[in-house]
């Protein structure tokens, strides 16, 4: 589990996190949602250690996290958005790097994983496109099996096919207990996958609930007339798409980008409504 | 701070530093082909102004020019410890090694790995030169007369001159201030070149300190650069 208490953060005079608190128990995969820069890839980074925070803990299975024990190490993995890959490395040579220090790594799942992704192990990364090699990049971090995959923009770059693949490979292995952190701002692509959702704003979380608890607090109503109770509305093809507190109990089909808006127009109605 | 030591793991991470450290170690070739023919040219250069110094001579460039370029291997090969180049080289970072493992493989490759390399690589080369008798190569460099002038605290002097700088050098790989990066390269090469000088010509010419003294302060400031190499590799931000 991971666990961040009280934690302060700031990039010189930059206050990112302010006594935020967050917990991510195991065997979910977890939507990282949140404006440019308000620190969803800072957060991932101190979850993995990489960032040390000026106040709080951060702890991966108690341990933690700055201290990038190897032991965490081995638990944890971290795709970030661009990666400065070795000169003339192909996707094998980079697991076969890799590979010893991760007892849990599968062989043949890194290649069930290029085979799925339609992507050739011993071709060098020099040579694919950005797509090929972020999902060489992805079947390599699947493959170590650790508890802990946190993803950063794991869909720039990728084709749709792809981005379907993605998806159904994720499913599959969170499954499997897994724990995935994906932070994104591609929502449609994620969107059906991730479960909770944790929206960040400057300095805070404001919000962090799973999929029912949102559906039960608020209703997404599609194809009607824009109304005035609406947190928020959005003019679609066949009429308004209005987010609502759910009163009545409604059941409804969520709609991340329409949540995304109406939690960052409603900080304080949505605060309130979730707390209750 | 983590301070495990796994010894096991340690093999992996030297191993894995090598092979990973490979495709760089094209430039340390190249560096070590030119520097090979280095030698033999200062010995041809030397007898055509008259004056020849014999295999201690050699002995003496050998030792200088595998130093000199040993010093600049953390620069070379572990230029992915930092993040320098691009956003988001975590790589290093990442391993699944302790803090203190991934300092010290870095030392080992340093300070032990590649300086023994290039200075076996150099002596063979001088004595291959020598055994099919080269003009100018008369004596395998073990045989060497200059052998004898050699003491502990020249040689303590020496070696400090050398592991100091490599300290510093891995301390400023990670620096990411390129002004502050470019005083330090060249504070620490001034070092390593006057501390070798020093203890070569401590005796002739009739330096007032004594030598030890030379020693203790070299060992000092090689320590603090070793403290400030691992302080920076412990802290290093992403």
């Amino acid at each position: 589990m991971i666990e961040i208490k009280n934690l302060d953060f700031c990039y010189k005079k930059t206050v990112v996190f302010s006594n935020i608190n967050l917990s991510f128990p195991q065997g979910a995969i977890y939507g990282l949602l949140g404006e440019n820069g308000v620190g969803k890839t800072t957060l991932l980074k101190i979850i993995c250690g990489l960032q040390r925070p000026m106040r709080g803990t951060c702890t991966v299975n108690g341990m933690t996290s700055h201290d990038r024990l190897p032991e965490m190490l081995q638990r944890i993995v971290f795709l970030p958005d661009e990666v400065t890959l070795p000169d003339n490395a192909t996707p094998q040579k980079y697991v076969d790097e890799l590979a010893p220090f991760y007892p849990t790594f599968s062989q043949g799942t890194f290649l069930h994983l290029m085979q799925e992704f339609e992507v050739e192990a011993e071709r060098k990364f020099k040579e694919m496109s950005f797509g090929q090699q972020k999902k060489s990049l992805i079947a390599a971090s699947l493959s170590l099996g650790t508890d802990y995959i946190l993803l950063d923009e794991p869909t720039n770059g990728l084709d749709i096919p792809s981005k379907a693949q993605f998806r159904s490979i994720l499913s599959k292995i969170a499954d499997e207990g897994k724990t995935i952190i994906i932070s994104t701002h591609q929502v449609k692509d994620v969107e059906n996958l991730i479960d909770p959702i944790v929206i960040l704003s400057h300095n805070a979380v404001l919000l962090d609930a799973s999929v029912q608890k949102i559906t039960e607090k608020l209703c997404f109503e599609y194809g009607g007339e824009e109304r005035d109770d609406a947190l928020y509305s959005e003019l679609l093809p066949g009429g308004y798409m209005n987010v609502i507190p759910n009163e009545n109990g409604e059941e409804s089909q969520l709609n991340i980008e329409a949540l995304f808006n109406a939690v960052l127009r409603n900080k304080n109605v949505i605060k309130e409504l979730f707390e209750k | 701070m983590s301070l495990s030591f796994d010894i096991k793991r340690f093999g992996k991470l030297v191993r894995h530093d090598v092979h990973r450290c490979s495709p760089r170690f094209s430039i340390v070739g190249q560096m070590l082909i030119s520097s090979l023919l280095f030698v033999p040219m200062m010995v041809v250069t030397q007898s055509f102004v008259g004056s020849t110094y014999g295999s201690g001579y050699r002995l003496l460039l050998v030792v200088t020019e595998s130093v000199a370029m040993a010093s600049q291997i953390p620069l070379l090969l572990y230029t992915y410890v930092s993040q320098k180049k691009k956003r988001g080289d975590i790589y290093f970072a990442m391993l699944p090694a302790s803090k203190l493992e991934k300092y010290l493989s870095i030392v080992l490759l340093s300070m032990v790995l590649v300086p023994l390399a290039l200075t076996v690589a150099n002596i063979a080369i001088d004595s291959l030169l020598t055994a099919v008798h080269v003009p100018l190569y008369h004596k395998y460099l073990w045989q060497s007369d200059a052998l004898d002038m050699i003491s502990l605290p020249k040689l303590c002097c020496s070696a400090l001159a050398f592991i100091g700088p490599t300290f510093g050098f891995i301390y400023v790989n990670a620096v990411r201030n390129k002004a502050w990066r470019i005083i330090m390269c060249l504070l620490l090469l001034l070092w390593m070149i006057s501390g070798m000088f020093v203890a070569l010509i401590i005796e002739v010419a009739e330096i007032d300190i004594p030598l030890w003294i030379i020693i203790v302060a070299e060992a000092a400031l090689a320590a603090l650069m070793a403290f400030l190499g691992w302080n920076k590799m412990n802290r290093i931000g992403y």
